[in-house]
């Protein structure tokens, strides 16, 4: 049964993302170059984005793809291309060995941690109807329906992300701004 | 013939393991943020698997405050390295020594 | 939505408004003259939040599609967060002025911390629970690194930052699987999500966790639960990630160093308590009495030896907080137990208020010390201390004394009352190892005593120019000592009061 749901069409597309997603998270953990590492981890927003297109979750997929991987992992190569850490003052020295331990040991409890907890699960399928009902609800005015739904909960903590950029907005202004009369600072 | 969902909490739990891994061998603050983005993202993965097959929205919303979350992280942490870095000049996490008892 | 749901979220709303507010008049205005304005502008807010909350009474209110619930846990607590914010900036005024640090933005993080705080303190669906604390943490971050151009603040903040960003993953995958086994659960034993709930409210949670036969004991809960419970404790400064506690607490400045201690774990741990709540006489086998257990021991034990030999005064006060995080995390233990529950409810939440009344007093004595804005840190510096500043001398004294648990001082009476909790639960052996901990956290405290009082010394009296920190750690002491002697008269009904209504139970949901 699991051989089969692999080689049909969606079980291909899951095979290739999750490969995908694995390799280049391996390759977040152990690359030397913070340059690579930041553009494997931009492979891996990627093949989770297309995991997210296999569940159904356009408008995720889409935000993942523009924000995570567009927006966000730029900030992250700036940051690495302002400190100029793409070579000289990276240190060269790091336990290859340390690395393969560290790795191996991340799939195992990784492994262990699915075995324990899917223990007893039972494997559970999409229902037959849920490919024609739960279509929708991945869509932009899918999700704008539940999200903005005075009824359900998902407002009120919509209300407060917005105090929790601005705290962000604040504290990146305050962090790496200028810093004041540098002359007169007594520390 | 779908996937069960238990592939997508395997796979979300072997990527949030290799982001445990990177924080804990990594040694560039820079670095170690990227491992935890790599473990939000397992969340983001499970989160949107079990919304799909419970046939319920809320995974979808958790998500979307997920990533809202992870930006406000990012733009915060990439300030406090970018001040730490002008005023110590290097990049391995062996250097936030300072404060020792 | 009506105005009785905005009532509910009264409190952080003000809050979080009073940040905008502040923050928009101190752009506006020229700087001088709004320095006295702005402080005096965010203390109204705190008031406004507090007595916002105190209208809102005892009973049980839900609101927001059952997104937050107040009572008068809630409430007690609320108000406790509110005061903290506004000690906060009162004390701090020092620092901003000695290291031209922005102000407006300083009082508006404040603020939004204290905001994030509230929204996490009332929530009742742990997407709120999640949003709130994030909000508190950013803004924490921030703090933690505020003094720039300090090596060892910046150190502080980056530090936070990572542990904390690590944590808040291991508590969004905890959400998570716990969504997607309440889920699970639920559908295949048929029961309906009640309309306007989610599967992550607490509601849902507790009612899956009641009514379907084995889910308690279900590892794919478990282990989310675990999750969730283990870094709410981190937020908190419990071991094992107590590594950054005295990290942080050293190169922040002093008053932050007191805000990120008291807030943090007032807030951590009243959302605990509620999450504890439900787990109340549930069948989940003994992996979250474990884990619980363990957390609690290895605290009280790491952070009393910890403190035991430092170099450090912020730094003791950091372990200090890991080992009171550990007797807490006792009494939430005791919770846990059908029993003991109401006790021990009434015992952690005045834990909780004392230990953040002992804790901004330790600091702002720290701060009232020091010279310039720089905290008086090095232990030795407080030689000798009785011979030039008796007063303040007496003050530290009676922190920590209240903090090893001392009679007479509200430390004790709070360390009992969660040990008689405990003892009720049937912990006796847990309690013993907590006792021997607290033995050598007493050599740490009153090491420090003898420094002051029994060690000449030769140092020149210096005077402090710190007038608020001086008003904040003397008004401490007083209320340790009057709550230590008059607990029964003066304190102890109100708290009771306040818990008596169980926050929620399982059978609500029809």
């Amino acid at each position: 049964m699991t051989l089969q749901a692999l080689l049909s069409g969606q079980g291909l597309m899951f095979l290739f993302f999750a490969v995908a997603a694995i390799a280049s998270g391996i390759l977040v953990v152990i690359l030397q170059n913070p340059l690579r590492a930041a553009l494997s981890l931009v492979i891996n927003l990627f093949s989770v984005a297309g995991l997210y297109l296999s569940l159904n979750a356009y408008f995720l997929a889409t935000v993942q793809v523009i924000v995570y991987a567009g927006a966000i992992m730029v900030l992250f190569l700036f940051v690495i291309m302002l400190l100029n850490m793409g070579q000289a003052n990276l240190n060269t020295s790091y336990r290859g060995v340390r690395t393969i331990i560290a790795f191996s040991s991340a799939i195992g409890f990784g492994g262990l941690m699915s075995a324990v907890a899917l223990k007893g699960q039972p494997n559970v399928m999409l229902p037959a109807d849920a490919m024609v009902t739960g279509s929708s609800a991945g869509s932009v005015e899918g999700i704008g329906k539940v999200l903005y739904n005075p009824n359900l909960p998902w407002l009120f903590a919509f209300e407060w992300t917005s105090f929790l950029l601005l705290v962000a907005v604040i504290g990146a202004v305050v962090l790496a701004g200028k810093r004041q009369q540098p002359s007169e600072d007594k520390a | 013939m779908s996937i069960p969902l238990n592939y997508y909490i395997v796979l979300s739990m072997i990527l949030f393991s290799l982001g445990i891994a990177g924080v804990t061998t990594r040694r560039n603050p820079i670095l170690i943020f990227m491992s935890i983005e790599l473990m939000l993202n397992a969340v983001n993965l499970s989160l949107i698997a079990f919304g799909r097959y419970l046939g319920d929205a809320g995974g979808q919303m958790l998500t979307i405050f997920v990533m809202a979350v992870a930006a406000a992280e990012v733009s915060v942490g990439l300030g406090i390295l970018i001040a730490i870095f002008r005023t110590k000049d290097n990049v391995d996490v062996d250097v936030l020594n300072g404060l020792k008892g | 939505m009506n105005f009785g749901d905005i009532h509910a979220a009264g409190a952080p709303i003000l809050m979080a408004v009073g940040g905008c507010v502040v923050l928009l008049t101190d752009l506006a205005s020229k700087r001088s003259a709004t320095r006295k304005f702005g402080t005096f502008l965010a203390i109204l807010f705190c008031i406004a939040s507090m007595v916002c909350s105190y209208t809102l009474g005892g009973q049980l209110r839900t609101a927001f599609s059952n997104g937050i619930a107040v009572e008068g846990l809630v409430v007690t607590m609320q108000i406790l967060l509110a005061a903290i914010a506004a000690i906060t900036i009162v004390a701090s005024s020092e620092i901003l002025q000695s290291f031209h640090l922005p102000k407006g933005e300083y009082r508006a993080l404040i603020l939004l911390a204290s905001a994030g705080a509230m929204v996490l303190v009332q929530s009742l669906d742990l997407v709120n629970a999640f949003v709130g604390i994030e909000i508190m943490s950013v803004a924490f971050y921030v703090l933690a690194g505020y003094r720039r151009a300090q090596a060892a603040s910046e150190e502080a903040g980056a530090k936070y930052f990572l542990m904390g960003a690590f944590v808040s993953a291991i508590l969004l995958f905890g959400i998570a699987l716990i969504y997607g086994s309440v889920g699970l659960a639920m559908k295949a034993n048929g029961l309906e999500l009640p309309q306007g709930y989610s599967f992550t409210n607490i509601v849902t949670i507790s009612k899956a966790i009641h009514q379907v036969p084995g889910f308690g004991t279900s590892p794919l809960f478990l282990l989310g639960a675990v999750m969730l419970i283990g870094s709410l404790m981190f937020k908190a400064g419990v071991a094992p990630f107590h590594m950054v506690a005295p990290d942080v607490y050293q190169g922040a400045p002093a008053p932050i160093a007191g805000f990120l201690a008291t807030t943090s774990k007032v807030a951590a741990f009243t959302i605990l308590m509620r999450f504890f709540t439900i787990l109340a006489g549930a069948d989940t086998g003994a992996a979250i009495n474990v884990v619980v257990i363990g957390l609690a021991l290895l605290s009280i034990i790491v952070g009393n030896t910890g403190a035991a030999n430092q170099k450090s005064i912020k730094r003791l006060f950091g372990y200090s907080s890991v080992a009171h995080g550990g007797y807490i995390v006792l009494g939430l233990l005791a919770s846990l137990g059908t029993e003991s529950q109401a006790a021990a409810i009434t015992a952690v939440t005045f834990y909780i208020v004392a230990y953040a009344i002992t804790t901004i007093g330790s600091f702002a004595v720290v701060a009232w010390l020091g010279k310039d804005g720089e905290d008086a840190d090095a232990i030795s510096a407080y030689r000798g201390l009785g011979k030039r500043n008796l007063g303040a001398a007496i003050t530290l004294g009676i922190f920590l004394l209240s903090l090893s648990g001392i009679p007479l001082t509200v430390g004790f009476l709070t360390k009992l009352g969660v040990f008689m909790a405990l003892l009720s639960a049937g912990g006796t052996w847990v309690a013993v190892v907590a006792l021997i901990g607290s033995a050598i956290g007493l050599y740490a405290y009153l090491r420090v005593i003898s420094e002051m009082f029994f060690v000449d010394s030769t140092q020149q009296e210096t005077s402090s120019t710190d007038g608020a920190s001086k008003l904040v750690a003397v008004s401490a002491a007083t209320l340790v000592i009057v709550m230590g002697v008059f607990p029964s008269q003066a304190l102890l009904p109100s708290f009771e009061a306040s818990v008596t209504a169980p926050p929620v139970s399982g059978d609500e949901v029809k």
